[in-house]
């Protein structure tokens, strides 16, 4: 279990106010996506969340205690952020990299947790070829992947992705959204993305922005509406639901 | 790969694979080290070891020269070698740039200018610490003055070298200036173009200490700057601060790399080049492996080159800076070559 609770959070760049006044609290674990626009302040939100960049104004708590109060050591045993912008210059190997996550918990060597933690991603992503390649060998969808599986081995409560599952095929999102639900069990998993329809369609929760404000949050089988959607985008869309499953009617 | 065990057996190959790798390279570099006191322009024995060995005495001259010159003069070269070719490896670690090296990115030319300030201002080799002292502020204001320009012009990869070659070029050119006017015109020559001949055991010290702590340092902190590689926010996801750790890593190599410089001049390419040989030896970026491998192939190159410079044309030696870029510069051509038609490197 965990219980995330995001109080009065507003940033700005300069004068650029990018986030202003959020209130949210989730509780438990699980898949939450966060939707929104360019520029709605998703990836800030994100790196508030994980502890990367201080709030002009407000606090971030998991689990009760202030994320800006924990030491970097300890908020790195507590949530990880991930994005694809990293560099590939270097020569990194994806098993070198994988075994990154588990830098705040390694003493001197791997234990036999680290092994778990480091072939059970490597499992669950099917990563077994790649090991001894560089980054910059795989492609980006592999990519993607590798990154994902990496900051699943930090092994934390809370996991932020963010725009990963963006550089992915369909066939990819579907099952990266898929596997992504199956390792929410257990830890809060947050992805943000422009892939909306998989999205919708596997996530617990989805929290929706535009603009620095908090547009809703909810669970899109019950509580996303046609209105919400349109005004997030600025195109007229409808929701349809089968049972289940959504899908998006463009209207315009 | 679908248990436990084969990841381990995967990283257990590897590891065997980095220590054979190491083990050679260290049977080299004790082979170069033979060569290197057996070989010179005054005094040829190829075989001393043997007549140690039968207990025959050697000639005295050769025991001096030995004592007083080579033995001390071959720790020089070890010491040099693998302190360029590490603080090449921290530079282009925190500028996430496999192209920065200290002579590249106005590093050793603000150490020249220092140095030659110094030098100017009537200090000797014999001032070793005072030299090394200036030689290190001058190294700072040089690659302060290059991330600068780097960062006017946008940080990237080819900006940093671009800018860097222009300080370079600006410190070398007032150096030069200031040591033209004040010494003979062999003195400059070693200074900008780097000799060995200095070499003392005062000198040996005072690298001793710099490079381990080089070391130490980058050892104690292999993992925040192997996430450094990736990310500032890899960096701190993990729980480290990027900003404090590019400073003191930069502290650390532009102590490495000036002290070379107020010893023995300019000497370019090694750290440029030793880290990509490292790196393609080892197949990884991983700096817990690369620091001892990027040191012993540094210490190899600088001790062959410096066999090269003084035993080349007797009496007289060559500038270092020109073995090193002759030796060097198509090692790397060829491994980049072969490299990028395996795809194994990122450009």
């Amino acid at each position: 279990m965990v219980s995330l609770a995001i109080k009065g959070v507003s940033h700005s760049y300069g004068r650029n106010e990018v986030l202003r006044d959020i209130d949210l609290n989730i509780d438990g674990e699980g898949l939450i996506g966060i939707l929104g626009p360019n520029g709605a302040g998703k990836t800030t939100l994100m790196k508030i969340i994980a502890g990367l960049l201080k709030p002009t104004k407000g606090d971030v708590l998991i689990d009760g205690s202030s994320i800006n109060g924990l030491s970097p050591s300890e908020r790195a045993k507590l949530v990880t952020y991930v994005s694809p912008f990293i560099n590939l210059s270097m020569n990194i190997t994806v098993i070198d990299y994988l075994t990154m996550g588990r830098y705040p918990w390694i003493k001197l060597s791997l234990s036999k947790e680290d092994y778990g933690v480091l072939e059970y991603v490597i499992n669950s992503f099917n990563l077994h070829r790649f090991l001894h390649r560089y980054l910059s060998e795989l492609s980006s969808g592999e990519l993607s992947r590798v990154i994902i599986a990496r900051a699943i081995s930090q092994g934390t409560k809370v996991v932020l992705l963010d725009e990963l599952i963006s550089f992915l095929d369909l066939g990819h999102q579907i099952r990266t959204l898929k596997k992504l639900k199956e390792l929410a069990k257990g830890r809060m998993i947050m992805v943000s993305t422009h892939v909306l329809i998989p999205t919708l369609n596997y996530v617990d929760k989805v929290v929706l922005l535009k603009g620095g404000n908090l547009v809703k949050f909810g669970d899109p089988r019950k509580d996303i509406n046609d209105s919400d959607l349109s005004s997030l985008y600025g195109v007229k869309l409808k929701v349809l639901r089968e049972g289940s499953n959504i899908l998006l009617d463009i209207v315009e | 790969m679908g248990t436990n065990a084969s990841l381990k057996d995967f990283l257990r190959y590897r590891l065997r694979r980095v220590i054979v790798l190491n083990l050679l390279l260290l049977i080299t570099l004790l082979t170069t080290l033979y060569f290197s006191l057996a070989l010179g322009p005054v005094f040829h024995e190829p075989l001393f070891i043997i007549k140690v060995i039968e207990g025959k005495e050697l000639n005295p001259t050769f025991i001096t020269i030995l004592t007083t010159q080579r033995i001390p003069r071959a720790i020089s070269a070890i010491l040099v070698g693998a302190s360029l070719a590490l603080a090449g490896l921290y530079f282009q670690t925190i500028t996430r740039n496999p192209l920065a090296d200290p002579y590249l990115i106005g590093v050793s030319s603000g150490a020249l200018l220092g140095v030659s300030i110094a030098y100017r201002l009537g200090f000797t080799i014999k001032n070793t610490y005072e030299l090394a002292m200036v030689a290190f502020l001058g190294s700072l204001i040089g690659f302060t003055m290059t991330l600068a320009i780097s960062k006017v012009t946008g940080f990237h990869s080819l900006s940093l070298i671009l800018g860097g070659l222009g300080i370079s070029f600006l410190l070398n050119s007032v150096s030069l200036f200031i040591l033209i006017t004040s010494f003979e015109f062999h003195k400059v020559l070693i200074m900008l173009f780097g000799s060995l001949t200095a070499a003392s055991w005062d000198l040996n010290y005072l690298m001793i200490l710099t490079l381990l702590a080089g070391t130490a340092y980058g050892i104690a902190m292999f993992k925040g700057l192997n996430a450094l590689m990736i990310s500032d926010d890899e960096v701190r996801s993990l729980g480290y601060n990027p900003n404090i750790l590019r400073f003191i890593t930069s502290l650390f190599s532009a102590l490495m790399a000036s002290v070379t410089v107020a010893c023995f001049g300019l000497i370019g390419f090694i750290g440029l080049a030793i880290p990509h040989i490292a790196r393609l030896l080892l197949r990884g970026g991983n700096l817990i492996t690369l620091i001892p491998t990027t040191m012993l192939v540094g210490a190899i190159t600088l001790m062959v080159s410096d066999l090269v410079s003084r035993t080349a044309f007797p009496p007289h030696e060559i500038p270092l800076n020109t073995i090193t870029g002759l030796l060097g510069s198509p090692i790397l051509i060829y491994l980049l070559i072969k490299g990028a038609r395996r795809g194994l490197t990122s450009y």
